[in-house]
């Protein structure tokens, strides 16, 4: 079959924005028992892409928007030796915009952001290591949590659902200040330095709980203060230092697509002179809490879909509308924002499962003004915050983990790439 | 396992601490990262076209040296002009046409586009006898679409990657007949016949390469 899609309203413009500072890949990976099998893996990668045909795509140029054509050629499996999330090049992997790679025990998938969001690639990648386990001889029974791999796939998984759930209605789009932005010395060769903290998930949860507030709440404030008395403490600085997380639509919609829907909140807080956690805390629980409101969501969705719509955006040539897009991108979208914080939540696999998985890691791709980035995953009671940064600097990151293991006491078990580093 | 005390961590397989690069020191000197592939020296990306990049300073400079005699000889005569045009042409030619790696398709079109306009300023700047409006760039058009048809035919693999070429020499092929409606060219056989030309091009997709140039069409045209 010879099909194709249309880029979705997040995917233009992760289309019109990416550029080798600014990848617009993630990566979500699940870290093993045993080691990989690259002929098993492969084996597993040409099943599951077919049931997957909004990922097995190349993108095309078109006159007014581009737009994703059927790949038909093969993905190979590669071995990781580049940092994570770095740029795709179309001839080194026939035209896909995502990457299979393992290393030791670790599976990942790194994909283009135009293509799905978070919670379509961990679908992905639960059928590809549940194919992988099954192909290696492992008994595991799908339980329901898994997207059959011999399954034709659904049309409501290939739906655009910012299209099908959008409806016109007035709502305003509110233009945030300018906020605080961490800067630091550019790593040289050029390259995303990751580094992941491991830790119990009911044991944070519990800590948030004493808090009266969620684990995204609790880890969302411990950034926050971690910027404030790693970057700012010591300056004289104006700009509120401001979070933004990505919210799941699917939470208010009854979507089951894989591609893209999402949209992002942005909470934040002014610094002062005495600024403690507990109260960076009440903050951000309060203002999470308003802005997660269905109706709150749904008017942020219909603002950025609202654009898209207009008859005249419609017929402007699609190289004018990158140039509009990467502007609006880079002065409103970059500016009002410190750092991200993306918590793709607990990642559910079935019992006969879990004991051949250790861990998930989610690694969310710096960007210029947003140098370093935070990706948050749990698999198995395990969960893993992972820190990805372009520049030397790791005090913030440093700030968070010693913060959270004298806080709450936790057991945080840290490891890193070290890319950049230059030790004698 | 270790524990940095700085940062209250704990370090696995690592001799130092990732978060505040201090030597945790009971790691060992075996201890090796199997988390992360050992990225060791990383080549630095090579200074790549450097030939174009020569070319390119020469350019500049030749082209500065001439408008400063120019200008000190007295601005009256801009002879400066017969040079800029051409080494700017000199340009494209060495840096897209021979050293670059993109796309045929793209080529083709850039050179269509770039002669054009080098051959349009010289007509302009030796009295404008309209040879370049009026002949030149119509049959350059023709000869442009002919090549991105000849390569689409022989190359049906790449029919898709190449049809986006075909419909924007197609646009252009147009291009001579609004010259001539506007007044910049005054003889009209050689834009209508690259028009036809044109015209011939979208009748032979459709009727040859019916569905396949429709979807095309449809994917490419979609709002």
């Amino acid at each position: 079959m010879d099909r194709w899609f249309k880029i979705d309203n997040a995917g233009k413009i992760f289309r019109s924005v990416s550029k080798e500072s600014n990848t617009s890949i993630f990566r979500i990976s699940m870290i093993m028992n045993e080691p990989v099998e690259k002929e098993l893996l492969q084996k597993a990668l040409d099943t599951v892409l077919v049931r997957f045909p909004t990922l097995s795509v190349k993108l095309q140029k078109g006159v007014f928007w581009d737009y994703l054509n059927q790949n038909n050629q093969k993905l190979l499996v590669q071995r990781e030796e580049q940092y994570p999330c770095c740029p795709l090049k179309a001839d080194e992997n026939n035209g896909f915009l995502l990457r299979v790679l393992y290393y030791n025990c670790r599976i990942a998938l790194e994909v283009f952001h135009s293509l799905t969001d978070g919670t379509g690639a961990v679908e992905f990648l639960k059928t590809l290591v549940y194919q992988y386990l099954c192909l290696a001889g492992k008994e595991i029974e799908n339980e329901g949590l898994i997207l059959d791999p011999d399954e034709l796939p659904n049309k409501y998984e290939m739906e655009d659902s910012f299209d099908k759930y959008y409806q016109s209605m007035p709502a305003r789009r509110v233009t945030e200040t300018k906020a605080f932005h961490i800067k630091g010395t550019p790593l040289e060769p050029f390259g995303n330095n990751v580094i992941h903290g491991v830790m119990s998930s009911s044991l944070l949860n519990s800590i948030a709980k004493q808090k009266g507030s969620t684990i995204t709440e609790y880890l969302t404030s411990a950034l926050i203060y971690s910027i404030y008395t790693g970057s700012m403490q010591f300056g004289i600085y104006k700009e509120p230092i401001r979070v933004t997380i990505p919210v799941n639509l699917r939470r208010i919609f009854p979507s089951r697509t894989l591609r893209n829907f999402f949209t992002v909140v942005n909470v934040g807080v002014e610094p002062s002179e005495e600024l403690c956690f507990e109260t960076v805390l009440e903050k951000v629980s309060s203002q999470l809490r308003d802005k997660l409101q269905k109706d709150n969501l749904y008017s942020v969705m219909v603002s950025n879909v609202k654009l898209e719509k207009l008859l005249v955006a419609r017929f402007i040539p699609v190289f004018i509308k990158n140039m509009a897009m990467r502007y609006g991108f880079e002065n409103f979208g970059e500016n009002s924002k410190t750092i991200t914080l993306s918590n793709i939540g607990s990642i559910k696999l079935p019992g006969s499962m879990c004991k051949f998985v250790d861990r998930g890691e989610v690694i969310i791709y710096p960007t210029f003004k947003s140098p370093v980035n935070c990706g948050v995953c749990t698999v198995n009671d395990s969960l893993t915050v992972t820190f990805s940064r372009t520049i030397l600097e790791a005090d913030i990151i440093r700030c968070f983990f010693s913060f959270l293991s004298r806080e709450s006491g936790l057991e945080i078990k840290v490891y890193s790439n070290n890319w950049g580093k230059v030790y004698e | 396992m270790n524990k940095c005390k700085h940062c209250g961590v704990f370090i696995e397989d690592e001799k130092r601490c990732p978060l505040c690069s201090r030597n945790i020191g009971e790691a060992g000197e075996g201890a090796k990262n199997v988390w992360y592939p050992s990225y060791g020296k990383t080549e630095t990306v090579p200074q790549l076209n450097f030939a174009g990049k020569v070319f390119f300073f020469i350019s500049i400079a030749v082209m500065s040296i001439c408008i400063l005699i120019n200008i000190l000889s007295g601005i009256g005569n801009p002879w400066s002009l017969f040079v800029i045009f051409p080494v700017l042409y000199l340009q494209l030619l060495i840096n897209n046409t021979i050293l670059s790696k993109i796309r045929a398709g793209t080529k083709i079109i850039l050179q269509v586009m770039g002669t054009s306009c080098f051959l349009f300023f010289i007509d302009l700047l030796s009295g404008f006898y309209r040879w370049s409006v009026n002949i030149v760039i119509p049959f350059l058009l023709i000869a442009g679409t002919f090549l991105i048809t000849v390569i689409v035919i022989k190359r049906k693999m790449l029919w898709n990657e190449y049809v986006g070429y075909i419909i924007a020499m197609i646009f252009l092929g147009f291009l001579p007949v609004f010259l001539y409606l506007t007044g910049v060219a005054d003889e009209i056989w050689a834009s209508a016949v690259s028009a036809l030309y044109s015209f011939l091009t979208t009748i032979g997709m459709l009727v040859f390469a019916n569905k396949k140039f429709k979807k095309e069409m449809t994917r490419r045209f979609h709002i």
